[in-house]
């Protein structure tokens, strides 16, 4: 329903992927964009920004008119396939397989495709299968025949070369393997096969498995020897398989390159053939990308159009080689038009990082006014209390979700069933209930999100023993600020386990699953943030939970000597953890003692301290802010604790401030700046400039989190 | 609703050929079928163009041109064509108007192309080579669109398989025909005129520079008929105060040439009444020449003269002759006097008509006389007379009989023979020829005269198709010993291509008792005032 949501400009008749796949979604031609040397495309973007979605509906609107591929990488069909015959099989060549077969039967213009080249390849590993007997290989060999059938349409005008010698090859192999009785199976079979198919083979047939195998390293031009040598380094495994793999997958493009040119390709096909890679972070998917960026950053060129899904922005540790990663050709879909690609030139020439040949795509956020659009358009029939509700619906959604697609949508569905009061915390929406479409149980929107956002997306490298704990994990890191309270965090809830993960790990596979990082909050995701801090405050009941990691933390930081890491100050740092687990009065205190001070310095203490997610709670910060609850003590400590609470519900983003919150600022910095010190006039620019950016829900702090809602607007 | 057809941007590069290919093989097509197909001419038959109506062009397939008096000879003529197809063959064209409104007209085309067809099988049956291939041109109404059927004789002309070597037929002497025979033979065809007497469709006699150079005429002009008129009618007709002249002044070489040739008689005594002028429409309308001739009729009858000199078209004639026979002009008989035309002037004739000829004892109230071209009686009745003659005269023992009137005879009964012949084989010619009309007789003739001549100029040599100027210049020599034995007499070509004091026969309407009338034939007029000499040797002072 919402599958082109914000990839409206990508999917267009004259969009990016019309225009890379040569054809428009409604089969009418378009130029063509780049080649011949074609960008691998990388979708960048972390959990939720669409980048699986966006390949589905480039699959659902596109397969028809050119034969494109939607192959799941995180799939475990594929390792699963390849289980039973680990000497013959892997998961890149039954994924080679799949692909091969889906384009077998592909009825789209220009008709199915068949596959003798990679068919050579596959036929001479599949004599590595375990058990030797003469049935098994057969059988094997038998698993890929259908890949050199005759196709059903045929192109207009192809002959078909290979059919009768690779069919008749088959056939005799399969004649000797039955014959065979002595000697090691495996090799024994693989020569028989190469003889049987050599003496078989048309000499245009040999020209062009000499072409592609006789270029297999240490094959000397020699196809016999590159098939021989393949079977060899597939059955090695390692790194060796892996050149097999690539050698397959390049003899896999190949077949579709040939089908494309010559007389029948050049007549009966139309655009390109395309490859999408979902999930293609993961080893299957690298393996596959690995292949297609070495070949063609050798020189090898291919008409097939790849795109894969990063989540890291920069594409993934293995595009740089181990270098710090150089500048990639990107896009951004609002930059309007595809830009023109080349390949990036790079000292190394061919041994450079395989990053030269990636063009990214970097999904995009929801603008504002598409979010609200969107927003809106999901709650169409739940419209509650007029605008009142609609609107704080569409607020809380915008800024829990930060643009991010997927959030925006499970949100804005959620929240179409949910009450919601006007002054309520935006985090409120995440206490809805999501039903599905499809009958299953109505799950509370946190849960889904996480389920999604988190679990259904562990980092690649996360290891399994942390799998389990991984969302808790999170869920406790949502209070921390900086590595070190996270390690804090870490180490008291890994505690009895051998192996923990530090905040750097943690740090970096939030990094590698595309999350982004912030200098003031180690969960630097200002939508993710705010789902762990309503599930840590629900973790345990009355918030068990959060006050203990607040404690844990405001302890951490008790003595003065401990530096602030992202605070100023040890101290600040302990205050804003010792804010948020009901040490508000100490807080009002601490403040209020340390006037008469410098007021500058005053003031950024206050904002980091007050710079704190507020417990899911009755929330009587607004009336406390404006003097209307009853608090103890001397004048000065009244109004600190009145600004304290003013700044710390500006500081939340989550809460509704707008023009009554920011005259409050101003009156009680005004006040202060009345107080009998030196510099104490200096509250009066503070008083201004805090109220036009209260007035204007701008952020009082700035950090990356602020940046990126701030970007949203 | 999807269209049928995938949009062109969607197709693959092969269907994109195919279509391209479809597309530009639809556009030669177009080009090569449909735009010569809108530019190409109506059609009323291959190789016939239809222009206004009417069917223009040259045939000799037995195409009728939609006249339907003339589908069985023209297929008599395909089916002779047919017959000598594979052996040496010329082409020989007749040039007349083949469609008509009126059926009178119709028929006469039918006696036209029956001569043709009868000359046709005359000249082939001899066995000599070349045969002959007659073709029928149709020029249109009054020789309208000529200049297309002479461009088509033009071609046939110079091209090998046609071999057109003569063009014959022209039975109107306008201006359209003068212009045809003018570009064929400035173009070097020859051309034979059957029925064309007008003094301006002839080459001037002994003129160094000939107008139509390669013209023969078998007819005498105008102003020949006219002579021979005069000395027919003898010294009666020569008074003047007794003679008008009575003339169309429409633009007609006909009329033009017949009246100056009336002009020409001399006249004795004292001036008789004026030239009196009508107009008419066009050869075959009457218009308001009634009416005219209402006045003119009154003014004659004013006037002491009984002999009208009648210089217009036959359709005028016979409304001129009725109006004259309804004036009661107290006790004066009118004898009417008119050219070649009034040949057809027979077959025009209603029941009607004749009864408004008729006087009381089957005697025509006007006596309509004229100079035919021919007549069948003429050579039996002449014979008669001079036997006649030569019993009362008992001038001592046999003599033979004269050849000018025996020759001429046995041709006739030659053609009769053929006509019976030719019904008798079961073959179609529409009619069995009414001679009387004299065209068959003409065309016959003409037919044969260009066969002689043909036959002549091929030497030895079978195969060698004679050329345009053998055949031109054979026309002279077809004298004397080369004469041709006409059925409208002895036909003797000067070097100008005149028939040398070609007899005409002096016809008169005979209504008869009651029904349709007939001609009557009066007697034979020559030119000269004199028969033709013994081997019809032309006199060297003949200009």
């Amino acid at each position: 329903m919402y599958e082109d949501l914000g990839f409206e400009e990508l999917l267009a008749a004259d969009g990016f992927f019309a225009r890379l796949l040569g054809r428009s979604p409604s089969g009418a031609d378009c130029k063509a964009l780049y080649g011949p040397d074609l960008p691998v495309v990388l979708l960048t973007g972390g959990p939720g920004m669409g980048k699986g979605r966006l390949l589905r509906t480039v699959h659902s609107r596109f397969a028809r008119q050119v034969p494109v591929i939607h192959l799941d990488c995180a799939s475990p069909v594929h390792s699963f396939r390849a289980g039973p015959e680990p000497g013959a099989r892997s998961a890149v060549t039954e994924a080679l397989v799949e692909i091969a077969t889906l384009l077998h039967t592909w009825r789209g213009t220009g008709g199915a495709f068949s596959f003798p080249r990679c068919f050579a390849g596959l036929a001479v590993i599949a004599t590595g299968v375990a058990t030797d007997t003469d049935a098994a290989v057969r059988a094997e060999v038998d698993r890929y025949e259908k890949l050199i059938e005759r196709p059903r349409l045929r192109g207009l005008g192809t002959r078909d070369f290979w059919h009768g010698s690779l069919l008749g090859a088959l056939r005799k192999m399969l004649e000797v393997l039955a014959g065979q009785t002595l000697g090691p199976y495996g090799a024994a079979a693989l020569t028989g096969l190469l003889d049987v198919l050599f003496e078989r083979l048309t000499p245009r047939g040999e020209a062009e498995l000499a072409r592609i195998y006789g270029e297999y390293p240490g094959a000397a031009g020699q196809p016999k020897h590159g098939l021989h040598r393949l079977a060899a380094d597939f059955r090695a495994g390692g790194e060796r398989r892996e050149d097999a793999e690539r050698f397959l997958f390049r003899a896999l493009r190949e077949d579709l390159e040939a089908a494309y040119n010559g007389l029948g390709g050049w007549l009966g096909r139309v655009g390109r053939p395309g490859l999408l890679l979902d999930h293609a972070e993961q080893p299957l998917g690298e393996s596959l990308l690995r292949g297609v960026l070495t070949d063609r950053r050798d020189g090898q060129r291919d008409r097939v159009v790849v795109v894969g899904t990063a989540r890291r922005a920069d594409g993934g540790d293995f595009l740089h080689g181990g270098l710090p990663p150089r500048e990639v050709a990107t896009f951004r879909p609002a930059d309007g038009v595809p830009p023109g690609w080349v390949r990036r030139r790079d000292p190394e020439e061919d041994r450079g990082p395989l990053s030269a040949g990636v063009l990214i795509l970097r999904m995009p956020f929801l603008t504002g006014d598409r979010l609200r659009r969107a927003t809106e358009r999901i709650q169409l029939g739940a419209e509650r209390e007029g605008g009142t509700h609609r609107r704080r619906v569409t607020a809380a959604v915008a800024q829990l979700s930060g643009g991010r697609p997927h959030t925006v949508i499970q949100l804005a569905t959620a929240a179409a069933d949910h009450r919601m009061e006007t002054d309520a915390n935006d985090r409120a929406v995440l206490d809805a209930v999501l039903r599905r479409p499809d009958g299953a149980p109505e799950q509370p929107v946190t849960d889904v999100l996480l389920q999604e956002l988190v679990l259904d997306q562990l980092p690649v490298q996360l290891p399994d023993e942390h799998h389990s704990q991984w969302l808790d994990l999170l869920t406790h890191l949502s209070a921390a600020h900086d590595p070190e309270c996270a390690d804090v965090l870490l180490r008291h809830h890994q505690a009895g386990r051998v192996l923990r993960l530090t905040a750097h790990e943690v740090a970096r596979l939030l990094h590698d699953t595309g999350w982004p990082s912030c200098t003031r909050h180690f969960i630097g995701d200002f939508g993710l943030r705010q789902l762990l801090v309503h599930r840590l405050y629900g973790l345990e009941p009355d918030g068990a939970a959060w006050y203990a990691d607040h404690h844990l933390l405001r302890d951490h930081y008790a003595g003065d000597e401990r530096s602030g890491g992202a605070f100023r100050s040890g101290t600040s740092h302990r205050m804003n953890h010792h804010l948020v687990s009901g040490g508000v009065d100490d807080v009002a205190r601490h403040l209020a003692d340390t006037l008469p001070t410098d007021p500058r310095t005053w003031c950024e203490e206050l904002l980091e301290i007050a710079q704190a997610p507020y417990p899911s709670e009755a929330d009587e910060r607004r009336e406390r802010a404006q003097g209307l609850v009853r608090v103890d003590g001397p004048p000065l400590r009244r109004t600190v604790d009145q600004l304290l609470h003013a700044v710390w519900l500006c500081e939340e983003r989550t809460t509704a401030t707008g023009g009554e919150m920011a005259r409050t600022l101003e009156q009680l910095l005004r006040q202060l700046s009345s107080l009998d010190f030196d510099g104490a006039g200096e509250f009066g620019p503070t008083a201004t400039g805090w109220s036009h950016l209260a007035a204007n829900e701008q952020p009082l702090l700035r950090c990356d989190c602020t940046d990126q809602l701030a970007r949203r607007r | 609703m999807p269209s049928p057809l995938p949009r062109w941007n969607r197709l693959p590069r092969w269907g994109k050929i195919l279509y391209a290919l479809t597309a530009t093989a639809a556009l030669l097509a177009a080009l090569v079928y449909v735009v010569p197909a809108l530019q190409k001419p109506d059609t009323c038959h291959d190789g016939i163009e239809k222009i206004d109506d009417q069917c223009i062009g040259v045939d000799g397939a037995g195409y009728d041109f939609g006249t339907p008096e003339i589908s069985a000879v023209a297929e008599a003529i395909a089916a002779e064509n047919e017959r000598i197809a594979g052996q040496p063959h010329v082409t020989v064209a007749v040039m007349l108007p083949l469609q008509s409104q009126t059926a009178g007209l119709r028929r006469q085309m039918r006696s036209d192309l029956q001569g043709a067809y009868l000359g046709q099988r005359q000249s082939n049956a001899s066995g000599r080579k070349p045969m002959m291939r007659l073709v029928l041109a149709n020029p249109g109404r009054y020789y309208a669109h000529q200049d297309k059927v002479v461009s088509t004789l033009l071609d046939m002309s110079k091209s090998g398989s046609d071999n057109l070597r003569a063009v014959t037929g022209f039975n109107l002497s306008l201006e359209a025909t003068e212009k045809a025979v003018e570009r064929l033979t400035k173009n070097g065809v020859p051309v034979l005129a059957s029925r064309i007497t007008g003094d301006d469709i002839a080459n001037v006699e002994g003129a160094e520079q000939q107008r139509f150079p390669g013209l023969a005429r078998i007819l005498p002009t105008n102003d020949n008929a006219a002579k021979a008129l005069a000395s027919f009618l003898g010294e009666e007709g020569r008074e003047n105060a007794r003679t008008v002249l009575v003339h169309d002044t429409r633009g007609d070489t006909y009329n033009r040439s017949l009246a100056s040739a009336f002009r020409g008689i001399e006249e004795t005594g004292p001036a008789g009444p004026t030239d009196a002028p009508f107009t008419s429409p066009s050869i075959n309308e009457l218009g308001t020449t009634g009416n005219q001739f209402d006045q003119i009729a009154n003014n004659i009858c004013a006037s002491k003269a009984d002999t009208v000199y009648f210089a217009g078209r036959h359709t005028h004639l016979k409304t001129f002759a009725l109006t004259l026979a309804k004036q009661a002009c107290a006790d004066r008989h009118f004898t009417l006097i008119s050219g070649s035309d009034a040949a057809s002037l027979a077959q025009n004739m209603t029941k009607k008509d004749w009864a408004e000829l008729r006087g009381e004892d089957g005697s025509a109230k006007v006596t309509v006389q004229y100079a035919a071209p021919a007549h069948p009686d003429a050579w039996d009745t002449e014979l008669a007379a001079w036997a006649e003659n030569r019993k009362k005269t008992e001038e001592g023992g046999p003599s033979p009989r004269p050849q000018y009137l025996d020759e001429p005879k046995t041709a006739l009964d030659k053609l009769k023979k053929l006509i019976a012949t030719t019904a008798g084989e079961g073959t179609d010619i529409g009619s069995t020829p009414d001679l009387a009309d004299s065209r068959t007789m003409l065309v016959h003739d003409g037919v044969l005269t260009v066969g002689t001549a043909l036959h002549k100029v091929q030497g030895t040599d079978e195969s060698k198709v004679p050329s345009l100027t053998d055949l031109s210049q054979q026309w002279s020599k077809l004298h004397s010993e080369h004469r041709i034995k006409g059925t409208s007499g002895l036909i003797c070509l000067t070097s100008d291509g005149h028939p040398y004091n070609k007899p005409v026969s002096v016809v008169r309407l005979h209504p008869g008792k009651d029904g349709r009338g007939t001609l009557k034939f009066a007697g034979l007029a020559w030119p000269t005032g004199k028969e033709q000499p013994e081997n019809c040797v032309i006199p060297s002072d003949t200009p």
